[in-house]
């Protein structure tokens, strides 16, 4: 998942840097910033789903 | 989805913002209409032609900003002949032409937004000070908006300047304000319309946009999860 993330940034960030227009480089920017809150979201749903399940088991 | 997005400002020719958020308005092509009010109507006066034209255009529109720097608390005077002459009770109140369209303001601040607060220097916020605005979209019967307020625009740097380009193609692209699964969607669609004319960066980017894709795809698969879970424990 982090090797996965730090592919996508990079790309991102490397293409932002290359960018000439404003724009286009605003828009490869904030889809750095939806990547990032992916990842944030991705990891507490994960750790909410493993939660629920222990408490389903018993424990 | 149409937006007509109405501009009032008297020195729309030297203002930086003005200029910058037209710009930025044309990424979304055919879908935006700019009327620069104080440009096409300099004495604020219209004939009856003109409100019919303006009528019209308002028409066609599924979402309508009102777009301007405060002055004195309120819009240029622009924005207010152009409300007393087009907006009439006949189009306004009796043929209701305007329900159920949306209505988003975009505000130009010179202070710190912080000073829009009760105790602060300027005492009241935006959305009171603005309120005029949202008692018209309630009496048009239109939805009114979380208005998107710019301050000191002068003073941002390259970071922030880039934030509010996608911040306010945001506002004017959608009828209302998007969810995060909704966000991923919007910026997935943005993406596609960069390089059409190089190959190599558009093949590098179809890679990304498949993986934003993929991760838009297992945070959905996990919500599913955890509210079939939720159920299974309410029951």
């Amino acid at each position: 998942m982090e090797n996965y993330d730090d592919w996508l940034i990079n790309e991102l960030k490397s293409l932002e840097q290359e960018e000439t227009s404003f724009i286009q480089r605003a828009i490869l920017n904030e889809a750095i910033d939806i990547v990032k809150e992916q990842t944030k979201r991705i990891e507490q749903a994960k750790g909410e789903l493993d939660g629920r399940v222990w408490d389903k088991q018993g424990w | 989805m149409t937006t007509l997005i109405i501009s009032s400002n008297p020195n729309y020719q030297d203002s930086g913002l003005n200029q910058f958020l037209k710009t930025s308005s044309q990424w979304l092509g055919n879908s935006i209409e700019w009327l620069q009010l104080d440009e096409i109507y300099p004495e604020a006066k219209y004939t009856k032609k003109q409100i019919e034209q303006e009528q019209s255009r308002l028409q066609q529109a599924d979402k309508i900003i009102f777009q301007f720097p405060m002055y004195w608390y309120s819009a240029p005077a622009s924005l207010k002949s152009y409300l007393d002459q087009v907006m009439t009770n006949q189009f306004v109140n009796i043929k209701h032409s305007l329900q159920n369209k949306s209505l988003g303001i975009v505000v130009g601040i010179g202070k710190n937004l912080q000073s829009y607060q009760a105790g602060a220097s300027e005492n009241y916020t935006i959305s009171e000070l603005l309120r005029p605005y949202q008692a018209f979209a309630l009496a048009a019967q239109m939805k009114y908006l979380r208005p998107l307020t710019i301050n000191q625009f002068s003073y941002m740097n390259e970071a922030e300047k880039m934030k509010l380009i996608t911040s306010y193609l945001n506002f004017i692209d959608n009828i209302i304000a998007l969810t995060f699964d909704e966000k991923q969607a919007w910026i997935i669609k943005n993406l596609k319309k960069i390089y059409n004319d190089d190959e190599t960066k558009k093949d590098r980017l179809a890679m990304i946009i498949d993986q934003i894709d993929l991760r838009k795809a297992e945070l959905e698969e996990l919500k599913d999860n955890i509210n079939l879970i939720k159920s299974q424990e309410e029951n």
